[in-house]
């Protein structure tokens, strides 16, 4: 016995605890290969129809080329700028009822899987709107009527109605990734999430581990060649462990911890560190839901919202996180601007209005429990947020459970108070139709989608109608007006709201360059032209 | 049948009074041990004055003075939302102290009554009671707390369960094995013989004889319940946010301790110190009731 205890005495010292995570140190390596950490436990699946988590998708990113993309390192949607890789060309018929994309020829798939046509993308994109697949991204692409194919090398995607951002919701990454026909026939879904088959310029060098993907260089790539051989990604939730893994340089990106003075904390650690920060990155909406007492009452919702302190939220991200006054964030176009509210819609800091509005609704101590994801951005807001509401005699009970069971949980409606975190296109639609609409209503059952406050089903008459309106308005500049309507009414009746934006972060050794400047886009870049400068 | 059994005299050699008041005196010759029965002292007391000791609420942000390092004002720091690590660290003793101390208590009392049954008993009630006694313990502690708090959900009862049950095979074995010793005792034939109960011979013969290894056993693994606590609330299983307790502690100033560490070596220097004084006390009470140990 007494053996014993000394042993789980040793075991008591907090450092072991802070050396597990971290990766064995690399050997000396002929061709030097990229290794970056990302914040995920496990792969889940290298399929993008099927992809749920960032870690993922960046993988997926290098695996597949998509028909557009914004230009690397910016969220550019512009007929313009868009940049073409697996499309030559295309065009989009006056009434943005109808798109067609030419592909370029000769591209070829890994694996020896053939040359990519437009049966592949007619594949791709059946696939995704076939309700029996369950794909993650068919909620982008609901207006996408059919895919027709003009011949070998084109073709067309025909909407059920007008929208000139198509571009935005279909034809970019993930989305936009294709894959070829041929796995069909050969492999299941479940098969295929582990063995990715794509044409972008890395492709899976081995099997697929639960915590680690490897891929090489592409020799069949039919754009420029990769200067590095080889990728490692190396999945590790802990942020210590990742940030620890870049300073001893056995790591050479990370994926950063959105936590409050992180990235301030590890430039003086590491001066020369470079910071990769996406803007406005990801939307963080507080909903609540309007199915449980007492958040029916508009009362009780809008003394919460005057209980969250905007400003001093925003300052303790120092500088990753930014302000959204309407539900479209400012970077938005059409996103509402602080002087373009009315007063009464900015919802300034007012915890005295906040407790007045309370009492009015006859709560003098309101109490209630949530369910919340150890994940630190999400933890780090709930945990300022219930402490603010604290100050206006609100006591909020936080019953922290791990990222994926939270997401299940929270899409089968527990929760009264939800935070969702998601990273939209800048598109003005996109955001209103995805939280604000009936038909995105969440359900018990878990069929539902975003809708997490019930709005549209539960109060909130005329906003359907002006969602519907803007969809199917053709005319961008009208489109914006219509939503900013909606959006009016929306803070009018509190059902949620954008608390911040929230910037991805990837801190990056000086000793690679990507070859772009990352500026904005989702949480994830292309490596193909990345190399190493020492 | 005997009648009138009060007659007969069958009471077991329990310990005197004399015999645990000399069991005290030899465990505070040990200088050591008396330190350690300080520390442990002054550690409940911390726990329960908190509201009075600690300089500040431990719940409450200060985003004007974010990861601040010791200071005149905030001696041990303060984490990233401002809350003052040492208000903290006085706070979590007590999460971590009434698991401690609740965790074996309930895995004891169970165990104990358990164990005796079987041991007792014997004969498919044993068989039953050691083939689940040994699928449990073919399970290290904080990985059956693991797996038990993370079926229960997390917070503070739940903990208490996950861990009393992962200890609870550990008392159901000493508890059987000394009730099987102590069956071979001819004053337990003759308590039988004298036609008392099962409840009365387990009661007054059998529990009184079988407390000191129990009493070893429940205080080793005092040291062992805080490090468990500990070890889950490090990992979001136990104490919820905003509550401090040390592990949580040490858990939410990883992240920052490269520039800050304060967090991280105060709360990891508490549960060091605390789970070395349980332990040192245990083995000391483990020396003092194990009789082949005495001189």
């Amino acid at each position: 016995m007494s053996k014993m205890n000394r042993r789980q005495l040793l075991m008591s010292g907090v450092a072991g605890a802070v050396v597990m995570g971290l990766p064995g140190g690399a050997g000396a390596q002929s061709q030097r290969p990229l290794r970056i950490g990302m914040s995920a436990t496990n792969v889940n699946s290298l399929d993008p129809r099927k992809s749920v988590q960032n870690a993922d998708n960046f993988v997926q990113r290098q695996i597949y080329d998509s028909l557009l993309d914004p230009p690397y390192g910016t969220f550019d949607l512009d007929y313009e700028d868009v940049i073409k890789e697996l499309a030559e060309s295309w065009e989009v018929s006056p009434d943005s009822k109808s798109w067609t994309v030419k592909l370029k020829e000769g591209v070829k798939f890994h694996k020896n899987a053939g040359e990519l046509t437009s049966e592949d993308v007619k594949y791709t994109y059946d696939s995704i709107m076939d309700r029996a697949n369950s794909s993650t991204q068919r909620v982008y692409i609901t207006d996408l009527d059919n895919v027709e194919i003009v011949d070998k090398y084109r073709i067309k995607f025909n909407l059920k109605q007008p929208n000139p951002n198509f571009h935005a919701s279909g034809l970019i990454s993930i989305i936009g990734s294709i894959i070829p026909k041929s796995v069909a026939g050969t492999m299941s879904m479940e098969q295929y999430a582990r063995n990715p088959i794509g044409t972008g310029p890395y492709e899976l060098a081995g099997p697929v581990s639960g915590g680690a993907v490897t891929l090489k260089a592409f020799k069949d790539y039919y754009g420029k060649k990769p200067e590095i051989e080889t990728v490692e990604f190396r999945y590790m939730s802990d942020p210590t462990a990742r940030t620890l893994a870049l300073l001893k340089g056995d790591l050479d990106i990370i994926e950063g911890a959105r936590l409050p003075g992180w990235v301030q904390q590890l430039k003086q650690q590491k001066p020369d560190v470079i910071i990769d920060q996406t803007r406005p990155g990801s939307i963080k909406t507080f909903f609540f839901n309007m199915s449980k007492k007492p958040f029916d009452d508009i009362r009780v919702r809008k003394a919460l919202r005057y209980g969250i302190n905007r400003d001093v939220l925003i300052a303790a991200f120092g500088g990753i996180a930014g302000p959204s006054w309407g539900i479209n964030p400012p970077d938005f176009p059409g996103g509402f601007k602080e002087g373009e509210l009315p007063e009464e819609l900015r919802y300034n800091y007012n915890p005295e209005k906040a407790k007045a509005l309370l009492a009015e609704a006859g709560h003098s101590r309101l109490k209630f429990e949530i369910i919340m994801t150890q994940r630190e951005d999400y933890a780090s807001i709930m945990l300022m947020v219930q402490d603010m509401w604290r100050q206006i005699g609100v006591d909020m009970t936080i019953r922290t459970i791990d990222h994926t069971t939270y997401h299940a949980e929270k899409d089968k409606d527990v929760n009264a108070v939800v935070l969702q975190s998601s990273t939209f296109a800048p598109v003005s639609t996109q955001i209103p139709v995805t939280y604000y609409r009936s038909a995105a209503e969440v359900k018990p059952d878990g069929s539902g989608d975003q809708n997490y406050s019930h709005y549209g089903a539960i109060g909130g008459p005329g906003v359907d109608d002006l969602l519907d309106r803007a969809l199917a308005e053709g005319n961008l500049a009208k489109r914006q007006g219509i939503i900013r309507e909606a959006e009016l009414k929306i803070l009018q009746d509190m059902p949620a709201f954008t608390i911040c934006t929230l910037s991805f972060v990837y801190a990056r050794s000086p000793k690679v360059n990507l070859g772009f400047d990352v500026k904005a886009g989702y949480a994830r870049y292309r490596l193909g032209n990345a190399k190493f400068t020492a | 049948m005997i009648a009138g059994n009060e007659s007969i005299a069958v009471e077991a050699p329990e310990q005197t009074r004399a015999d645990r008041l000399g069991a005290w005196s030899i465990l505070v010759r040990n200088p050591i041990t008396v330190a350690c029965l300080f520390v442990i002292g002054a550690f409940f007391l911390m726990a329960i004055f908190a509201p009075w000791i600690a300089p500040r609420d431990p719940v409450k942000q200060n985003y004007l003075a974010m990861s601040q390092g010791p200071s005149a004002q905030y001696w041990f720091g303060t984490d990233r939302y401002g809350r003052d690590i040492l208000s903290r660290t006085i706070y979590g003793a007590r999460p971590s102290l009434a698991l401690g101390v609740l965790a074996p208590l309930l895995a004891g009392v169970a165990g104990t009554i358990i164990g005796m049954l079987a041991g007792y008993f014997g004969g498919w009630v044993d068989r039953v009671v050691s083939r689940i006694s040994d699928v449990l313990m073919a399970f290290p502690s904080l990985l059956l707390g693991i797996m038990i708090s993370a079926a229960l959900g997390p917070g503070f009862t739940n903990l208490i369960v996950a861990i009393s049950f992962a200890f609870l095979p550990r008392f159901i074995r000493v508890a059987r094995a000394s009730t099987m010793s102590i069956m071979a005792e001819p004053y337990i034939d003759a308590s039988v013989a004298s036609g008392q109960t099962w409840f009365r011979i387990l009661r007054k013969q059998i529990l009184p004889n079988i407390s000191g290894p129990l009493i070893v056993v429940a205080t080793l693994w005092v040291a062992t319940a805080i490090r468990i606590e500990a070890s889950l609330s490090f990992l979001g299983l136990g104490t919820q946010p905003p509550a401090a307790s040390w592990g949580n502690i040490i858990r939410d100033g990883l992240t920052e301790m490269l520039v800050n560490p304060s967090a991280v070596i105060a709360a990891g220097f508490v549960v060091t110190l605390c789970v070395l004084a349980f332990n040192m006390v245990g083995d000391a009470v483990r020396d003092v009731l194990d009789p082949e140990s005495r001189d």
